[in-house]
Order: C-alpha cells, then sequence, then structure tokens
C-alpha cells in the first residue's frame, strides 16, 4: 500500500473549499515521502470539479460517477472503498465537515483501516505515520499513529493547511461505481433564514452581554453596537430573568445553545455552568470580563481583562 | 432554640452522609471544634480542595483554611479567588518562593494597599507590571514602579486611578499613542496635557480627552465643534456642558453624536423636542429612556412605529399611568412585557398583562410584587422553569406559592429558592437534603444567615461553579 | 420497539492541570467528570418518542467504570426503566471504534430497532462512536442531526442535517439507523426529584466484553489508532489582548474583521 487518495468534497454544483486543504495537506506529506498523489471525485458529473482539483502535486484525478448529486453515506461509504480496493492508497485524506463526519469512521471500520478524525498536523516518523489532534477542549494535543494498518484514514482540521495555488497537471482517469442502493434519500434544501437577527440558535455571529451590565438602560448601548458589528445579541440568564432582554435571546440551560455560532463575543460573563452549556462548543469565543479569574476565560480563544463598557465604547468606534 | 438545633443537626448529617457541600457551608458557622470535625469531609481528596478553591461561593472560611494547604497549587488558587479576603491575601505575600501567588495577590482587588507595597517587585517583572493596573497601588508605590516599568505596564500606570499629576506627565511624554489617550483620559491628568492633548493630531487622544470627567468646560465646547464625529459624540456626554450651551448647538449631521445627545441628562426641552422627531430610531430609542423626556413627548413616542421606541417609552420611569394602560395594550409583546415589570404597574394594566401566556409578559407579570396570589400559582405551575424561577425571584411570593416550587425538576431553581426570605426554617431543612449539592450547600447557607443578622458567608454566585455533581 | 442511547461521561480538565507521568494523559487529579452534553439531547429525543407512542422502551447504555454509573442514573431520572454499563479494566483508555463494537454487541443482544447517540463528546471530539457503531452492524445512519421525526415501526425516518453556514438538508434514512444527534434538536428536561429517587432504584446490568462475546482480541483489533503521547500545546489556547481599553478594542475589531474574512 502505497501513495495518498484525497476524497474531493462538493454540495449543489460548488467544491468545498476545504478539499484543496486537504490537497494541500497531502502535497507536503509527498514532500517528505516521494509517493502518488490522487484526487478522488464522486459526482454525478465527475468533470465540474476535475479543473478545480488540478492543483501542483497532484498526479491523478480520479472520476467516479455515481448515480447521486447530493451526499448519501451508502454511495459515498461503498464507492471510497472501491477507490481504496483499484489504488491501494496508504493514506486516505478527508476534510473534517459534516459530510465526512457521517461516513469517513464508517469506511475505516469496514475497510479494517486505521482512523483519526479533526487532525491538524500529519508527519513521518521513520515510516510511521503520526497525526496530531486536539483533546480536552483543545487544552492538551495528542500524537496518534497506526501500527499495524495497512490503509489510514484521516479527516482534516480546516483553516489550518494552505491551499495550493499553482495548477498542476494532473493525469484524468476513472474508476467504476459500485452499484449501491442507498437507504437515505435525499428530500430537499432549507435555506437558512436570513431574515430577522432574533434566532440565536442560528445566528453566526453573537455578543452577549451578562450580570456586569449591571441596569437595563445600559444593555441598550451593548444592542447599539451589536447591530454595527453586525451580531446578533445574546444575554445570560441574570439579563432575561430581570427581563431586560427577550427570554428568545437567553444562551445556555433552560434558554439556548447557539449551535450555529462562529464568534461569539461574551462581554461581562463570567461563565457559569448554565450559560456555557449553551456556546462553549463555538470555535472563536472572545471573552471580555473585568475579573482575570472569571470561567469564562477558560473556555475562551481571546481574552480581554477590562471593562465592559469602556470597551464597548471603543468598539463602536471601528464599527 | 429550633435553629440551633436544625444547625447541629444538619452539620451532624453532613459528616455522617460525608456531604462536602454541607459540610463548606456548615464551615462558615462551625466552631473550632466543629470545624474539626468537618475538615475530614471537607478536604476528603485533592480533587474537592480544588474544586472547593475554584468555586465562586465558596466561603471566606474556607477558603482562609484551604490557603494554609500544604499543596502550593491549592494556595494559587486561593491566591486568584475573587473573594479571597485581605488577611488570606497578606498571608500568601509571604509566599516568596511562588512567583505564581506573588503574582496573583499583585493582580488581586482585595489586597491591601501595604500588602501590595511590600511585595517584592524588584525580582519579579511580572509582580512589578500586575501592581502597575492594580487600582489598589498607592500612589508612592506607582512612583517606585514606574521606573523600570515596560510600555504595557506604564499603561496600567496611566489607567490606574490613583495616578497623580506628576507621573501622568511624564507618562505623556511616551511617543505610543494609546498611552497618551490614556493620560488624556485621566481624572488627575495636569491642565497643561489636557490643552497639548485637545490639539493632539490624534483622534483618539482628543476623543479620550472629551470623555475625560475633569476636561474643562471651554474645552468640550471647542471639541463639541471637532472635526471627528467619535470626538464630538464624547464632547456632548460631557457634564458641565449645560442645557443652554446644548440649545445652542446645530443640528449634528452624525448620528452617532445625536444618539450620544439622547442619552445625556439635563437636556432642554428644545433639544428634546428636536431629537424626538428624528429620523435616526436609536435616537429616539435612546431618548424614550432618558428621565429628561416630558409627558407629551413620551406620548408621542409610545406610538412610534419602530418597537424598541415604544419599549423605551414603557421603561421610562416618568412613564404616567395613562401611558402604560395605553401601552399595555401595544401591539407587540415586548413592549406589553416593558410595561409588565414595573413596580408601578396601574391596576387596570395588571389585570389585563395578568392573562397573558407570553414568556416575556408572563415572566414579568411572575417578578412583579403586586401580581396577585392565584396568578403567581398559575405562572409557578408553568410548564417553563423560567417562567417558575420568576416568581421564586419575586420577593414578594407568599410561602404558599413558592411551597409547591420546593421540588421544582430544575436544580437551579432550588438553588434560587433557597434564598427567597419567605420561605420557614423547616422548609430550608427539607431543602437542605436535596439531591442536587448546590441546593443543599445554598439551603445551609441560607439557614445560617437566618441565625445572623450579619452574614458571614459569600455572597458568591453559587451557580457559576465548575460542577462536581449536577444532578446525582 | 427499542432506542438503544449509548451516553459518555466525559472529562473536564482543570485549567492548571499536569500531565501524567507515562504522558499518555493528564493526571486523573485534575479531572472532574460530567455528563455529555450531546447526549441529554438523543436521550430527550428517544423519551419523547416513548411518551408519544406506547411500546416503546428506551436503554441507555454506557461503556465506563463504576463511576460512569452517575451518567445512566442520570438518564434514568428522567425516564426508562433498566440501563446497561459494559466495562472491564481493559478496556481503559479504549478509543472510539473499540467504544463503539462494544455498543454494537449491546445493540444485537437488546435487539435494539434504533440507536440514538450524541453527534460527539465534549472531551475529544472525536465524532466517530455513532458512526462507528452503525458500521459495526451494517446498519444506515445519519450524522448531525437537528429534527427528527420517526413513528416506531415505520420503514423510514425523516430527519434534518445541519450543513455548512446553516444550510439545512431534510432527508429520510431507513430503519433500523443509527442516528448522531445534535445539539439544539429539542430541549432537554431535567429530572424530577421523583424521579432521581426512583432511578436509584432501578437496575443497571453490568456486562463484561465477554459476556456481549467480544475477545480481547477483536477489541485490540478494533483500535482504530494507537495514542503515542499527550502534550501541552506550545502556546496556549487562550491569547490575552492586552493593553489600554482603546488599543485593546482596536485589535478585537481587526480580530472580528479577520475571522469574518475567513468564514
Amino acid at each position: 500500500m502505497s501513495g495518498i487518495l484525497v476524497i474531493a468534497e462538493h454540495r449543489r454544483g460548488v467544491l468545498n473549499p476545504a478539499t484543496l486543504e486537504t490537497i494541500a495537506a497531502a502535497a507536503a506529506l509527498k514532500q517528505v515521502k516521494p509517493q502518488p498523489v490522487a484526487v478522488a471525485i464522486i459526482a454525478r458529473n465527475p468533470d465540474e470539479f476535475v479543473g478545480q482539483v488540478n492543483a501542483a502535486g497532484v498526479d491523478e484525478i480520479i472520476k467516479v460517477a455515481v448515480p447521486t448529486d447530493t451526499f448519501q453515506s451508502d454511495v459515498y461509504e461503498a464507492t471510497v472503498a472501491a477507490v481504496v480496493a483499484a489504488r491501494g492508497p496508504a493514506v486516505v485524506l478527508f476534510a473534517h465537515t459534516v459530510d465526512t463526519w457521517g461516513y469517513a469512521a464508517a469506511v475505516a471500520v469496514r475497510g479494517g483501516f486505521g482512523c483519526a478524525t479533526d487532525v491538524f498536523a500529519v508527519r513521518y516518523e521513520g515510516d510511521a505515520l503520526v497525526a496530531t489532534r486536539a483533546g480536552y477542549k483543545e487544552k492538551l494535543h495528542m500524537d496518534l499513529d497506526f501500527p499495524g494498518r495497512q490503509t489510514v484514514v484521516l479527516t482534516l482540521r480546516g483553516n489550518v493547511f494552505k491551499p495550493i495555488e499553482e495548477p498542476g497537471s494532473a493525469a484524468v482517469s476513472a474508476v467504476d461505481a459500485p452499484a449501491v442502493a442507498a437507504r437515505t434519500a435525499h428530500l430537499g434544501y432549507i435555506e437558512p433564514d436570513q431574515t430577522g437577527d432574533v434566532d440565536i440558535a442560528q445566528a453566526e455571529y453573537m455578543l452577549s452581554v451578562g450580570r456586569g451590565v449591571g441596569e437595563e438602560d445600559n444593555i441598550e448601548q451593548f444592542k447599539e453596537l451589536a447591530d454595527a458589528l453586525g451580531f446578533t445579541l445574546g444575554c445570560s440568564r441574570p439579563v432575561a430573568d430581570n427581563g431586560w432582554l427577550p427570554k428568545s435571546r437567553q444562551v445556555g440551560q433552560s434558554g439556548k445553545t447557539v449551535v450555529s455560532c462562529k464568534i461569539y463575543v461574551a462581554m461581562g460573563i463570567s461563565g457559569s455552568v448554565q450559560h456555557m452549556a449553551g456556546m462553549k462548543h463555538v470555535p472563536t469565543i472572545i471573552a471580555i470580563n473585568k475579573d482575570a479569574e472569571a470561567s469564562i476565560f477558560s473556555i475562551a480563544r481571546y481574552g480581554v481583562v477590562g471593562d465592559m463598557f469602556e470597551i464597548a465604547k471603543e468598539l463602536r468606534n471601528h464599527c | 432554640m429550633m435553629l440551633v438545633d436544625a444547625l447541629a443537626r444538619v452539620v451532624a448529617g453532613a459528616v455522617q452522609r460525608a456531604d462536602p457541600f454541607l459540610a463548606a457551608a456548615a464551615y462558615a458557622a462551625a466552631d473550632e471544634e466543629g470545624r474539626g470535625r468537618l475538615e475530614p469531609v471537607l478536604l476528603a481528596s485533592y480533587r474537592l480542595k480544588r474544586q472547593f478553591a475554584e468555586a465562586p461561593f465558596t466561603p471566606p472560611a474556607v477558603l482562609r483554611r484551604l490557603a494554609g494547604e500544604p499543596d502550593r497549587r491549592i494556595r494559587l488558587k486561593v491566591a486568584r479567588h475573587p473573594a479571597a479576603p485581605p488577611e488570606v491575601l497578606r498571608q500568601l505575600a509571604r509566599e516568596v518562593a511562588c512567583v505564581e501567588i506573588l503574582e496573583a495577590v499583585a493582580r488581586h482587588r482585595n489586597a491591601p494597599a501595604e500588602v501590595l507595597a511590600g511585595l517584592p517587585w524588584r525580582e519579579h517583572p511580572g509582580v512589578r507590571d500586575a501592581l502597575c493596573w492594580n487600582p489598589r497601588a498607592p500612589v508612592a508605590l506607582l512612583r517606585a514602579l514606574i521606573g523600570t516599568a515596560p510600555l504595557p505596564a506604564q499603561k496600567g500606570i496611566a489607567s490606574n486611578p490613583n495616578a497623580d499629576a506628576a507621573l501622568l506627565a511624564r507618562l505623556w511624554e511616551s511617543p505610543d499613542p494609546y498611552l497618551r489617550a490614556q493620560v488624556a483620559a485621566h481624572p488627575g491628568c495636569p491642565p497643561a496635557i489636557m490643552d497639548a492633548a485637545e490639539r493632539s493630531p490624534e483622534a483618539t487622544v482628543r476623543r479620550m480627552l472629551a470623555g475625560n470627567p475633569a476636561a474643562s468646560l471651554q474645552a468640550l465646547l471647542r471639541l463639541l465643534g471637532d472635526e471627528a464625529a467619535e470626538v464630538r459624540a464624547a464632547a456632548v456626554q460631557g457634564a458641565s456642558v449645560s442645557a443652554e450651551e446644548l440649545s445652542d448647538l446645530a443640528v449634528d449631521p452624525s448620528s452617532q453624536v445625536r444618539r450620544t445627545e439622547a442619552r445625556r441628562a439635563a437636556l432642554p426641552a428644545a433639544v428634546v423636542e428636536r431629537l424626538s422627531r428624528d429620523p435616526d430610531a436609536w435616537v429616539r430609542r435612546w431618548l424614550g429612556r432618558n428621565r429628561c423626556a416630558t409627558e407629551p413627548v413620551l406620548a408621542r413616542l409610545a406610538t412610534d412605529r419602530e418597537l424598541e421606541v415604544r419599549r423605551a417609552v414603557s421603561r421610562n420611569p416618568g412613564c404616567t399611568p395613562a401611558l402604560l394602560n395605553r401601552l399595555a395594550m401595544d401591539p407587540d409583546a415586548w413592549v406589553r412585557a416593558g410595561v409588565a415589570l414595573r413596580p408601578d404597574i396601574p391596576s387596570e394594566a395588571l389585570a389585563r398583562l395578568s392573562a397573558e401566556e407570553d414568556p416575556d409578559i408572563a415572566s414579568a407579570i411572575g417578578r412583579n410584587p403586586n401580581t396577585a396570589r392565584e396568578v403567581l400559582l398559575r405562572i409557578a405551575a408553568s410548564g417553563n422553569s423560567d417562567l417558575r424561577r420568576a416568581v421564586i425571584l419575586n420577593r414578594a411570593a407568599p410561602r404558599q406559592v413558592l411551597l409547591t416550587l420546593l421540588e421544582d425538576p430544575y436544580p437551579l431553581n432550588r438553588v434560587v429558592l433557597a434564598e427567597h426570605p419567605a420561605l420557614g426554617e423547616e422548609d430550608l431543612e427539607t431543602l437542605t437534603a436535596d439531591p442536587d449539592p448546590h441546593v443543599r450547600f445554598a439551603a445551609l447557607r441560607a439557614l445560617i444567615r437566618r441565625g445572623r443578622p450579619e452574614p458571614a458567608a459569600a455572597t458568591g454566585e453559587l451557580t457559576s461553579t465548575d460542577n462536581p455533581g449536577r444532578e446525582p | 420497539m427499542k432506542i438503544l442511547v449509548p451516553v459518555k461521561q466525559v472529562a473536564v480538565l482543570d485549567e492548571d492541570f499536569e500531565l501524567r507521568d507515562d504522558g499518555l494523559d493528564a493526571d486523573p487529579d485534575f479531572i472532574d467528570h460530567e455528563s455529555n452534553e450531546w447526549d441529554d439531547y438523543s436521550y430527550e429525543a428517544a423519551l419523547q418518542i416513548m411518551e408519544a407512542h406506547g411500546g416503546v422502551e428506551v436503554v441507555p447504555m454506557t461503556v465506563g467504570p463504576e463511576d460512569a454509573e452517575e451518567s445512566l442514573r442520570r438518564c434514568l431520572a428522567k425516564g426508562g426503566e433498566r440501563a446497561i454499563r459494559v466495562w472491564d479494566d481493559a478496556l481503559t483508555g479504549a478509543g472510539p471504534a473499540t467504544v463503539a463494537k462494544l455498543i454494537a454487541a449491546v445493540a444485537r443482544r437488546e435487539g435494539a430497532d434504533m440507536v440514538f447517540a450524541g453527534t460527539l463528546s465534549a472531551d475529544h471530539s472525536y465524532a466517530m462512536t455513532g458512526i462507528c457503531v452503525a458500521a459495526e452492524l451494517g446498519w444506515p445512519h445519519v450524522a448531525v442531526v437537528t429534527a427528527l421525526e420517526y413513528q416506531p415501526g415505520a420503514a423510514t425516518a425523516t430527519v434534518h442535517r445541519e450543513l455548512e453556514a446553516g444550510l439545512v438538508e431534510k432527508m429520510t434514512v431507513e430503519c433500523p439507523a443509527v442516528l448522531t444527534i445534535q445539539l439544539g434538536i429539542n430541549q432537554p428536561r431535567y429530572a424530577s426529584l421523583r424521579g432521581v429517587k426512583q432511578a436509584k432504584e432501578k437496575p443497571v446490568d453490568e456486562l463484561s466484553p465477554a459476556d456481549l462475546g467480544v475477545s480481547g482480541e477483536e477489541l485490540a483489533a478494533s483500535a482504530s489508532f494507537r495514542l503515542r503521547r499527550m502534550f501541552k500545546p506550545a502556546r496556549g489556547q487562550a491569547e490575552l489582548i492586552e493593553g489600554t481599553a482603546a488599543e485593546q478594542a482596536a485589535r478585537l475589531a481587526s480580530i472580528i474583521k479577520e475571522l469574518r474574512g475567513a468564514a
């Protein structure tokens, strides 16, 4: 077994740009250990994407035509297995995405492959492939290896590997997709609600205020700041309990979980267990609190020890 | 006396059941002998010591005990605990072998000035830099620190309320614009520097000066004509700018300036009138909350097309009963909820809103001290834990209503309930047997407070702890 | 009709932790345990189906040591009559694929009709276990489920799957199936005090891998990776933004701008 197989990802005719990051990771491994890099495009019409994945470092682009435009785990699992059987790669790389959460591990179990998810560094130590990922909410990193595995499946964290812009000159080939009856069926897409900013469960950018806001009239300047930033305003329980903001804006236990949030700015929130339950999963948490020991800092990516009112006033000048 | 008996029973129970949470609450009230019996329960493992050294609700007595732990890591957590009492910090300041502890003391807002001054900052740059930011650091110490303080720590001195004119004058010499801006914002900034700041080419420096409560009226009036809107907005808030001077101002083209104007106190009637017709909704929204807004202006804003403007009026203390009754019929629930929150709610509005099911209105009614008992009972029986908690948070809720909430399924509600003054001692005793450790702690803490007019226990937020046992 | 809900007691690491001497994990002194947040939602989803229809049994299970029983009692306090805990000391440090093998064995033994797992666990976030269970059973599966319509006994379930940028896909999946449930699919309940008391009396079956017919060799072979070491990242997760308020705000503004540009 040798070589690296990258599985391209796309939806509704658009290549997921994370695919190019995955290709970059493969090309980097090829630099330290020369081996062929192949990219498999599993799609109803794979030709659509051939040009886009033909980046420097790719040796082969494998087209696999399947009878579905949408992601169907049964089809994808069987198809990746067929491509692995046909090419015998030592490493299969996926982007770590909602789709691959739904099948990469299954590919590994059914093929008897090694597997690690959400990997952000890959290297060789001698002949051994070593993958690094984080544990304990990023507080520790772990090195994993895969003794005895002929093939290893890795899903790679986004925004880590820099996409290659330089075009390549890969050979284009095809592998037949196995005939599989999908046991899932696509019914349709539901577009995100763009109309209001009120459903905090759907908001991508949030600014939340907590007990530190002090009194009701003070809420207004944070609402104005959130508006100016294009953020959705949320709050912790004490603020909603006081009736200063609607219950629909309360984040945490008995309030809402900010499922889709990408950036969460917590102002004057100490970080109770109840609040953190609703937002600790957010990838970028920015905490602003005058108490340097507030628990919210333990989950923050960026911390500001300071007065929330001064910071808000100053931040307003940057909107 | 019943309370003493209850306490003794609960303490014995804490020891017998090896319940560290009851032990923590009891520890504060226990005598020497009692503490000796509680300590093996309270400090049974490293994990427990760590959890109590971090938990926001830990009573000072327990922190004091933990500050004597042989394990340095525990003492460090105590030094970092926001409720660490001054004498504990004084003791920890002697830990010259542990720089992290010294730094934590140097940062701590409870550390007495003489403890801060005695820290070995010359040996430890981290201690020195933390001291520069500590508002309790005395001016003599700041004068000593400035000699070797690097730029980031100099910013701490410039932000420090104890910095005097001489220190600020020295910091003004810095080429760093943020440091200079901070000097211009300091109430102790000498007049000569304020003059220089007013002429600064940097808008940030002029803005900071305009926000300085010590800035002179003349300077503020000049800054009201500044080319940068952010500077004018800061100047318009200046308290020394009088009503007459504001009336003379032309309508500022920047909505940022007008919004700030609508927030300030002592607005003359002509300005109120002008702002109430501003095209920017945020200007009207701020004015709706402003105590300067006159009755006719509020009445007009109460029919504004923006719901948040109407909501602002519903929260204005100057809102008349007639206007409140009208707002209680507003088409938007959030506006009606604003009326429902008011302790001075007219009975007509209260009757109308008591029947509503919108969660924001029902919650406000649940908290309102005027709400009828049967309405409270209905809200207390709600399936929504937020609404039940509204009743728990209502200080005027009678015991009969609260009793229906002793078994509220949401543990946090029971924690909050334990703080309610209308509960009887026997009710609190029931809660000390609750399956949730935080409820047991809160209940025993409340029982102990009943026995002491001077509360000795911490008032820390019980609900923001790490979570050694959310539910058993 | 039976729904099996695998839950996990997750580890929470204290801020000032130290590593174990062998470098393979954090020192247990610095680890607290709590129930995995995602499992509150998967268990609630199962309970709601049980309550809406007759003849549905919900069985929580976990793979974990005696301490982990607490997370099962927590489930039973909300509903369900019995739970299953699988353990053997040899499982200490077992990875997601190994745990999945045991969950699948329980699903077979129980004759489960559906398996609802959390999308991921809050400690190591592999997001693998549920999907590995499906692969072991050969069942259809959907990950990151944010809405669910299911009539017990029906041939398919209709689900929503949360995709990138708020986009949602509506799809059907044939049953029996494994679903991994996302936060926010429902509003998890709190146990009543009576429920908490009753849960203490409910049976928790303790099973070993051998009881499930899974041999030590099979367990060893199922590991999808080997842990070489754990280490503290060179730079901590958090970046402290320093300076005056004006300076901190300027830096924050540029961070926000940059992150939004990248997103």
